[in-house]
C-alpha cells in the first residue's frame, strides 16, 4: 500500500488548469524525482499534494486518508512536511531557532531530534546561533531541509533543492538528502539537475505540459536514450 | 386631525397605491417593478406621516427633501440600469410620479413647496456635482490604475485655497477683525486663473508625491497622500497666508457681478441674487460632463487600456515595454488636477473656506465609499455611487430633527456620579453618522467585494509562479 | 526590475547623491545671501543652543510613547500584510479606558479610604488605570480582528486598509461618543511646573525641566521593551511571533499555528499601544479625545517604516527616532507659523525622505 498516491489531479492558478490530471505514486522510504521542462506543472503538483493549491479534481491519499484540499498545517500533523524553493528560512532567526520552528507542533522534548540534525547537518552547528539570514545559499538550504526534518516526517517534498547552488554544494545537499532518506524518509523531489537527481532516486516522473509523460525507476529513465534527448538535455 | 387631512391622506394613498400597481404591471425588468414598488411605499409612507402624523414643519420638510433626494438617487440608478428606450420612460414615469404625490402631497398640506424644491435640486446638483467629478478623478486613479490615493481632502484643500488666494482683490481682507494686519497677498485674478492654477499646484504636488512613492509597493502611496494631506491641513491652520483657522471669507464667485443684481436699480444683473446658484450648479454639470466625456474617451484609448492592464498585473504589463511608473504617474497627477479643480468649484460657490471645512471623512472617506458601493472600474457605477451615498448622508440629518437635543442625566452611585445635561447633537449626531457609513462599508466590503478583492484569492504567496 | 538595493545598507544612488549636493548647495547659498534665510537660520540655531537639551529630554520622552504603538503597528503590517490605519485611535481608546478607570478608581478610594493623602491616592488610582488599560485594550484590537480583519486574511492590501480606515472613524466615533468632546485628563496636577534640573554639559550649566511623571515613562518603556526583547527571544510563542513576522507564508508551511500568533500579536501590539496612550495623556493631556487618533498616526507610520516593517526592535529604534526629531527640528520652524503643530509635518517630510532613500527601514529586510 503506498505512502502517497495523488490521482487524476486537475489543478491550476486563476482560471486556467496547469494540470490536466496528473497522477503519483510514493512508497515508503522511497526517493521519486519529478523532472520535465519549465512551465511543465512540476512545482503546481506539489502544491497541490501541500495543500497550498486547492485540486480542481482529483484526490490526494496519505495511507489510506484522503488529504485532498486539506490545509497546509493540517497535512503538516499528517507526516508531510514541505521545503520551499526560494524564502525557505526565517532570516532573523538563528538556525537554532530556525530548527526549533520546525518541532513547533512537537509536544515532546526534541532534544535529541536536535542533536540527529546537527550529527546530519555538522556544518550548522558552529553556527547554531548565527542569524540564518546571514548563511550562503547551501547552508540556507540545509537550515530549510533540517527544519523539515524535525518532524520525522514520513514524505519530505523537496522544491528544486538545488537551485542557485554552486556544484559543489549541489553534491552536498543530494548527499544529504540521500542521508536523510536512509533515517526512513520518503522523498519526492523536484529537480532541473534532472540527471544528477535521477541518479540516487528509486523512481522518476516525467511532466511536460501539464501531463504525465513517463514514469519508471529511475535508472530506466537514465538509459532511455529518447527520454534522455528530449528532458535531459541529451 | 381634521377631516381634510384624513381624506387627503387616504386619496393620496390610494392614488400611490394604484399608481403602484400600474407601474407594477408594465414594468419590464425585476428590478423595474422593484422600483415601482419603492415609489409606491414611498409616497404612502410619506403621505401618511405627512397628513396623519404629527411632525413639526422642520420634520416635514427634512422628511420632504430627503425623500426627493432619494427617489431622485433611486431612479438615477434605475434609470442608467434601464435597457430600452421604454424603460428609461418606465423610470422617469415612476420617479415623477412619486415626486408628484411628495411634493404635490405637500403643497397640500401648506408646505412651502417651491423653495424647497428648489434646494433639493441646488444642494444634489452642487454637491452631487463635486462629489461626482470627485468620483471621476479617483475613478481613474484606483479604478483604472489600481493607485491607492486616501488624501484626497488634501489635493482639494489645496485647490481651494490656491484658487482663493488666486482671485481674492488684495484689499479685502480676512475673516477677522484682528487679522486686519496682515492681509493676504492675493492677486485679484478672474476665477480661471483660479480654476487654472489651483488645477497646476495640484498636479505638481501630485507629481512630487508620485515621484516619491510609485515606484514602491501601493499602501506606501496611502501613507504618502494621507500624510500630504495632514501637512496641507496643518499649513491651512497655522499659516497666515491662509487666515489661520479662520480660513479666508468674502471669496467672489465667477461672473457673480455680471449675473446679479445687487439691488433693485442695479442695471448690470440679470437676476437676483438666489438664483444665482443655478448658474453655478449649471456650471458645475458642465464641467462634470466634460470630465465624464473625456474619462470614458480615454478610458477607451490606448492609454485608458495600459492602465487597465498595469493594474491587472504590472509586471506583464512592463515586460510588454510599458513603463508602469510612467502611466501611474500620469494617472495621479491627472486625477489630482480635477481633485484640485473641486476645490475651486468648492471655494467659490462656498464663499468662505477655512481648514475644517475638507476633512477626511467628507471629502475621501465618502468619496472612497461612493466607489466601492458604486463599482470601481465604472464610471457610471462610481457617479451613481456619488449620489446614493450623499443622499444617505443628508438623510442621516434627520437625527437633528427627529431626536431631542439635550438629555438630562442624573445618576448618583455613590461612588460614581454623572449628573450633567447631555450634549446629544454635538456629542452623538455627527459620529453615529460616520459609524452608520463605515458600517455600511464594512457589510460592503466583506459580502458584496464586486471586484474589489482582487481576481483570485491566493492561499499564500508560495502559489505564485 | 527592481532597484539594486538589497544587498549594501545605505548604499546611496548617483541619482540621489547629486540631487542630495545640489540641494545642500542651493541651501547654503541662501543662507549666506539671503537675510531673511540668515537670520532664520542663525536663530534656529541659538534656540536650539538654549534649548536643545530639553529638546533632547522632550523627543526621548515623546519617542517612548511613540515606539510602544509603533510595535504593534509593525508587527500586525508585516504578519498580515497591510497597515492598520485603527492603530491610533486604539491608542485614543486605551486613553479613554484608562480615564474612566483612573475616575472610578479615585471615586471608589475616596469614598472607602477617606483619609488617604492627595498623593498616595492619585498613584494607586493611576495604577490601577495603567493595568487597567493594560488588560483591556487588546481585547479591543482583538475584537476588531476576529470581526472584521479575520475574514479578510487573503485579500489585497488595499481592502485590508479600506477596512482599518473605516474602522478607525466607527473606534473614533465611538470615542466621541463615549468619552465626549471635552478636555479630559487624569486629573493630575499638571500646573505644577516640572522641577528644574541642573545639568552640566561641555562646561556648561544647562537647566532642563523633567517631572516625575517623564521619569516614570521612560522608565516604563524601557521595562515594557526589555519584557518583550525577553518574550521575543526566550520563548516559543515569541520565536513564533518573530518566524511570523519574517515569513508568514513558511511559517504557515511548517505547521506554526498561524492563527494564534496573529492574535497574540493584535493582543501584544494592543496592550503596547494602551501602554503608550496611558503615557501620552500622563506627558500631555488633558486633551479631547477623538482628535488623538488620526493626530498620532502619521508618526507611528513614520516610525514603523523608518524601523523597518516587521522588525519590532525597528520599531522602537524608529519611535525614538521620530520622536527625537519632531522635537529637535522644530527650532527650525519660525514662532509665527506655530511650531508644536507641524510636528506632524517633520514625520511626513522623513518618511518621504525615508521612502526615497532606503524605503525598507533601518532594520528591514530586503522589500
Amino acid at each position: 500500500m503506498s505512502l502517497l498516491e495523488a490521482t487524476k489531479i486537475v489543478s491550476g492558478y486563476g482560471g486556467i488548469d496547469i494540470l490536466h490530471e496528473v497522477s503519483l505514486k510514493i512508497e515508503p522510504g522511497e526517493i521519486v524525482s519529478i523532472i520535465g521542462p519549465n512551465g511543465a506543472g512540476k512545482s503546481t503538483l506539489m502544491k497541490s499534494i501541500f495543500g497550498l493549491l486547492k485540486p480542481r479534481s482529483g484526490q490526494v491519499i496519505l495511507n489510506k486518508t484522503d488529504i485532498t484540499g486539506w490545509s497546509p498545517d493540517r497535512i503538516v500533523h499528517q507526516g508531510i512536511c514541505f521545503v520551499p524553493q526560494t524564502e525557505n528560512i526565517f532570516p532573523s532567526l538563528t538556525i537554532q531557532e530556525n530548527l526549533e520552528m520546525g518541532a513547533y507542533i512537537r509536544k515532546d522534548n526534541f532534544r535529541h531530534k536536535l542533536e540527529e540534525i546537527y550529527t546530519l547537518f555538522p556544518d550548522l552547528k558552529n553556527r547554531k546561533n548565527t542569524r540564518a539570514g546571514k548563511l550562503s545559499g547551501g547552508q540556507r538550504q540545509m537550515v530549510a531541509m533540517g527544519r523539515a526534518l524535525m518532524l520525522e516526517p514520513k514524505l519530505l517534498l523537496l522544491d528544486e533543492p538545488s537551485a542557485g547552488l554552486a556544484p559543489k554544494m549541489v553534491d552536498l545537499i543530494f548527499e544529504k538528502t540521500i542521508e536523510a532518506n536512509k533515517t526512513g524518509v520518503a522523498i519526492l523531489m523536484i529537480e532541473q539537475n534532472a540527471r544528477e537527481a535521477l541518479r540516487f532516486s528509486h523512481r522518476g516522473y516525467v511532466l511536460a505540459a501539464g501531463e504525465n509523460r513517463f514514469e519508471d525507476s529511475a535508472s530506466n529513465i537514465l538509459s532511455n536514450p529518447e527520454i534522455g534527448r528530449l528532458y535531459l538535455g541529451g | 386631525m381634521n377631516s381634510f387631512s384624513l381624506i387627503a391622506a387616504i386619496l393620496g394613498m390610494i392614488i400611490a397605491l394604484a399608481l403602484g400597481l400600474f407601474y407594477f404591471r408594465r414594468g419590464e425588468t425585476r428590478g423595474q417593478k422593484i422600483f415601482a414598488i419603492l415609489g409606491s411605499l414611498l409616497s404612502i409612507g410619506y403621505l401618511y406621516a405627512l397628513f396623519l402624523g404629527n411632525l413639526s414643519i422642520l420634520q416635514t420638510r427634512d422628511l420632504l427633501s430627503s425623500g426627493g433626494m432619494l427617489t431622485i438617487v433611486i431612479s438615477l440608478y434605475f434609470f442608467l440600469r434601464a435597457e430600452t428606450t421604454r424603460g428609461h420612460w418606465f423610470v422617469a414615469g415612476v420617479t415623477l410620479s412619486t415626486l408628484g404625490l411628495l411634493y404635490g402631497g405637500s403643497a397640500l398640506a401648506g408646505v412651502e413647496v417651491l423653495s424647497l424644491f428648489s434646494y433639493l435640486v441646488r444642494t444634489m446638483f452642487v454637491l452631487g456635482g463635486l462629489y461626482g467629478l470627485s468620483l471621476l478623478a479617483l475613478n481613474l486613479q484606483w479604478g483604472y490604475t489600481g493607485l491607492f490615493n486616501i488624501g484626497i481632502h488634501g489635493f482639494v484643500a489645496l485647490g481651494a485655497y490656491t484658487s482663493t488666494l488666486l482671485v481674492k482683490p488684495s484689499d479685502i481682507t480676512l475673516g477677522a477683525e484682528h487679522l486686519a494686519e496682515t492681509p493676504i497677498p492675493a492677486f485679484g485674478l478672474p476665477f480661471m486663473f483660479g480654476l487654472i492654477g489651483a488645477v497646476l499646484i495640484c498636479g505638481l504636488f501630485a507629481l512630487l508625491t508620485g515621484i516619491s512613492t510609485l515606484k514602491l509597493r501601493e499602501d506606501y502611496l496611502a501613507i504618502a497622500t494621507i500624510g500630504l494631506a495632514e501637512i496641507i491641513r496643518v499649513a491651512a491652520q497655522n499659516l497666515a497666508i491662509t487666515g489661520k483657522t479662520r480660513g479666508i471669507a468674502d471669496i467672489p464667485s465667477p461672473l457673480f457681478d455680471w449675473l446679479v443684481k445687487s439691488s433693485e436699480q442695479d442695471t448690470t444683473g440679470f437676476v437676483d441674487p438666489n438664483y444665482y446658484i443655478w448658474f453655478y450648479a449649471g456650471m458645475i454639470l458642465v464641467a462634470l460632463l466634460i470630465v465624464y466625456l473625456a474619462f470614458q474617451r480615454i478610458a477607451r484609448s490606448p492609454w485608458g487600456r495600459v492602465l487597465k492592464a498595469i493594474r491587472e498585473d504590472e509586471d506583464a504589463a512592463n515586460a510588454l515595454g510599458k513603463n508602469s511608473f510612467k502611466f501611474k504617474l500620469q494617472s495621479l497627477v491627472l486625477g489630482a488636477m480635477v481633485m484640485g479643480a473641486v476645490g475651486s468649484f468648492w471655494a467659490h460657490s462656498a464663499r468662505s473656506i477655512t481648514p475644517d471645512a475638507f476633512d477626511a471623512v467628507q471629502w475621501t472617506f465618502l468619496p472612497w465609499v461612493m466607489l466601492i458601493i458604486g463599482g470601481s472600474g465604472n464610471h457610471k457605477g462610481a457617479l451613481v455611487g456619488a449620489f446614493l451615498i450623499w443622499a444617505l448622508y443628508s438623510i442621516t440629518n434627520f437625527q437633528n430633527d427627529f431626536l431631542p437635543q439635550r438629555i438630562a442625566i442624573n445618576i448618583d452611585w455613590g461612588f460614581f456620579k454623572w449628573q450633567e445635561s447631555l450634549d446629544i447633537a454635538g456629542r452623538f449626531f455627527g459620529p453615529i453618522r460616520i459609524i452608520i457609513i463605515a458600517t455600511v462599508l464594512q457589510l460592503i466590503l466583506i459580502y458584496r467585494p464586486r471586484g474589489i478583492l482582487g481576481e483570485e484569492k491566493q492561499v499564500s504567496t508560495l502559489v505564485k509562479h | 526590475m527592481q532597484q539594486s538595493q538589497t544587498h549594501k545598507s545605505f548604499f546611496i544612488r548617483r541619482w540621489q547623491l547629486t540631487s542630495l549636493i545640489s540641494l545642500s548647495a542651493v541651501f547654503l547659498l541662501f543662507v549666506v545671501f539671503n537675510e531673511g534665510a540668515n537670520k532664520w537660520f542663525f536663530d534656529s540655531l541659538s534656540t536650539l543652543h538654549a534649548q536643545g537639551v530639553q529638546a533632547l529630554f522632550s523627543g526621548i520622552r515623546y519617542g517612548c510613547i511613540l515606539l510602544l504603538g509603533a510595535i504593534g503597528l509593525s508587527l500586525t503590517y508585516k504578519i498580515l500584510n497591510f497597515g492598520n490605519f485603527a492603530h491610533g485611535d486604539i491608542m485614543a481608546a486605551g486613553i479613554g479606558i484608562a480615564i474612566s478607570l483612573n475616575d472610578i478608581a479615585r471615586g471608589v478610594i475616596t469614598s472607602l479610604m477617606p483619609d488617604l493623602d492627595n498623593g498616595a491616592r492619585e498613584l494607586y488610582s493611576l495604577l490601577f488605570a495603567f493595568f487597567g488599560t493594560v488588560m483591556i485594550t487588546p481585547w479591543v484590537s482583538t475584537a476588531l480582528d476576529r470581526i472584521l480583519y479575520k475574514r479578510f486574511r487573503k485579500a489585497k492590501p488595499v481592502v485590508m486598509i479600506i477596512a482599518s480606515f473605516g474602522m478607525a472613524l466607527i473606534i473614533r466615533s465611538l470615542v466621541q461618543i463615549i468619552w465626549g468632546t471635552q478636555n479630559l485628563g487624569y486629573g493630575q496636577h499638571i500646573s505644577i511646573t516640572p522641577p528644574v534640573v541642573l545639568v552640566e554639559l561641555w562646561g556648561r550649566e544647562i537647566s532642563v525641566r523633567i517631572s516625575t511623571q517623564d521619569w516614570v515613562i521612560i522608565g516604563a518603556a524601557i521595562v515594557l521593551t526589555l519584557l518583550l526583547h525577553f518574550f521575543l527571544t526566550y520563548s516559543k510563542l515569541g520565536k513564533a511571533m518573530r518566524a511570523m513576522a519574517d515569513n508568514p507564508d513558511l511559517a504557515r508551511v511548517t505547521g506554526i499555528d498561524t492563527e494564534r500568533v496573529v492574535f497574540w500579536t493584535w493582543w501584544i501590539g494592543g496592550a503596547l499601544a494602551a501602554a503608550g496612550g496611558f503615557f501620552f495623556c500622563l506627558a500631555f493631556g488633558p486633551f479631547r479625545l477623538f482628535n488623538i487618533g488620526p493626530q498620532i498616526l502619521l508618526s507611528l507610520f513614520a516610525a514603523t517604516v523608518l524601523g523597518g516593517i516587521g522588525s519590532p526592535y525597528g520599531a522602537m529604534l524608529g519611535g525614538l527616532l521620530i520622536g527625537l526629531a519632531q522635537n529637535v527640528l522644530i527650532v527650525f520652524i519660525p514662532y509665527e507659523f506655530n511650531p508644536t503643530a507641524w510636528q506632524p509635518a517633520i514625520s511626513f517630510a522623513l518618511l518621504i525622505v525615508l521612502l526615497l532613500v532606503r524605503p525598507q527601514g533601518i532594520l528591514g529586510g530586503s522589500k
